[in-house]
């Protein structure tokens, strides 16, 4: 184990130290790193990459065709060499896992590479155009001021986003309601339903932003919101997960300590959480060792109220 | 984490027994390519297979543990701020259950370590803290959510605790 330890800290090394500078177009080959590991051709255009790795027995273990594409991947091994991993053969269980490894480390590193920076313009220029010299505008208050680096108010980006959501929800199930403003806070959920922002002109990370930093933060930060259509989409893919008869409803969950009403997919993990009153708090896809424990005791969220 | 839960999963690990696990990865892969479901064919069998599953997903966490130090650190030292934390921390564990898939799907299958139940509790935490940050001021927050300063303290504590389990 030492040894493979000791061969990872080096093939992570060279393999993944370098700074990405080069264009996304580049193709960068590296033969022979090291002596463990084969060849590693990274394709940062296409999202792809092989990874061999030479075993001390001199076999080669392959993956390849590793593509992070719209988080579609295809993964192939060497068919001869799986036998040898597969349970119960110890000899190579540490090879496995440190392909593992090799695997997910690319993953990220290659989805943070190709996300470029782009900038990010205020809401209303694209959303309403130019602010209208007519509009009312409120009470000055303590947040009726722009800070610096922030494109607008606190009231301002209240009043936006008043405009632009209101009080507009979908209701199904009798009480249940997805308002399009929680909906859109909780957006970067939407890959784990299918919804992709890249099919809206959205981008994961800014939606990720926006549910981390708040949304009307986010707009005072000039982030650009989702399209109508966007979150439209997600409403219905969490409406439609909730009412598919394969998934399962329980009015008796708890989501950190409070009572919630769940629904759960047992093939996929994907979770859709509710109030009491019925508004939708989020929905994403638990992790198999979450989803054990709300097998077991109809509870989400580990984080203690009061900790 | 509930006590009784931690237990009992401590049981379960020190009888997890990796023939049974593989058994019933194949029985599911066989009901999957006649387009059935092992929950539908057997409830009794698809617990034991998620149980199987999460043990491994706790192995996978215990296992890339320097990376989430790293990354704790790196926030603790205010060298990347709330959003980019998250981001980093949540792909991370997403890339970890793809892992388990991996793993199951091509029937490897690794021997947990005991510490791994803590330390998944642990990691469980942080991604709530995660989940419900919402950095707006607090009228325009929900009552489950918690504001950066409180994400802040909460990570903090986590994080100190995190070194106690680690050095004893």
């Amino acid at each position: 184990m030492l040894i493979f330890a000791n061969f990872f800290q080096v093939t992570k090394f060279n393999l993944f130290s370098q700074p990405l500078s080069y264009q996304p177009s580049e193709i960068m080959k590296t033969n022979q790193i090291n002596q463990n590991l084969e060849t590693t051709v990274f394709d940062l255009k296409n999202h792809n990459l092989t990874v061999k790795v030479k075993l001390p027995n001199g076999t080669i273990l392959c993956i390849n065709k590793i593509t992070n594409n719209n988080r579609e991947k295809k993964v192939s091994h060497h068919q001869e060499v799986l036998k040898q991993i597969r349970a119960g053969d110890n000899n190579s269980t540490e090879a496995a896992w440190l392909l593992i490894i090799l695997w997910m480390l690319t993953q990220q590193k290659m989805e943070n590479s190709v996300e470029a920076f782009t900038p990010i313009r205020p809401p209303h220029h694209e959303l309403y155009g130019s602010r209208s010299p007519y509009e009312p505008r409120r009470p000055s208050c303590l947040f009726d001021q722009k800070e610096r680096g922030e494109s607008m108010s606190h009231a301002d980006a209240l009043s936006l986003l008043e405009n632009k959501y209101g009080s507009n929800h979908i209701t199904f199930e009798g009480d249940l309601k997805i308002s399009e403003w929680q909906a859109t806070k909780k957006i970067c959920h939407g890959v784990c339903f299918g919804i992709k922002p890249e099919d809206y002109g959205a981008k994961q990370s800014d939606l990720h932003r926006l549910n981390k930093i708040g949304i009307a933060r986010y707009v005072r930060e000039g982030g650009r919101l989702p399209t109508a259509e966007h979150t439209r989409a997600y409403q219905d893919a969490l409406k439609d997960f909730c009412e598919a008869s394969t998934n399962l409803k329980n009015k008796d969950s708890t989501f950190r300590g409070s009572p919630s009403t769940t629904f759960f997919n047992e093939d996929t993990y994907q979770v859709a959480i509710f109030e009491p009153n019925g508004d939708l708090i989020s929905a994403y896809k638990l992790s198999p060792n979450n989803a054990d424990t709300y097998q077991e005791k109809g509870t989400i969220g580990e984080l203690p109220k009061k900790f | 984490m509930n006590q009784d839960l931690n237990k009992k999963r401590h049981f379960e690990l020190l009888n997890y027994n990796k023939k049974r696990h593989l058994e019933l990865l194949k029985y599911s892969q066989d009901l999957k390519q006649q387009g059935k479901s092992i929950h539908d064919e057997s409830r009794k069998d698809y617990l034991e297979l998620l149980k199987y599953s999460a043990m491994l997903n706790r192995h996978l966490y215990w296992e890339t543990r320097d990376q989430y130090l790293e990354l704790l650190n790196e926030f603790m030292e205010k060298k990347i701020d709330i959003t980019e934390f998250c981001d980093t921390f949540c792909r991370r564990s997403e890339l970890n259950d793809e892992a388990v898939d991996m793993l199951n799907s091509n029937l490897i299958l690794l021997s947990p370590h005991e510490k791994s139940i803590e330390f998944s509790n642990f990691m469980g935490q942080i991604f709530d803290c995660c989940e419900v940050c919402n950095g707006d001021p607090e009228p325009l927050r929900e009552s489950y959510e918690i504001g950066h300063t409180e994400f802040q303290h909460l990570v903090e504590k986590i994080y100190f605790s995190l070194q106690k389990f680690l050095e004893e």
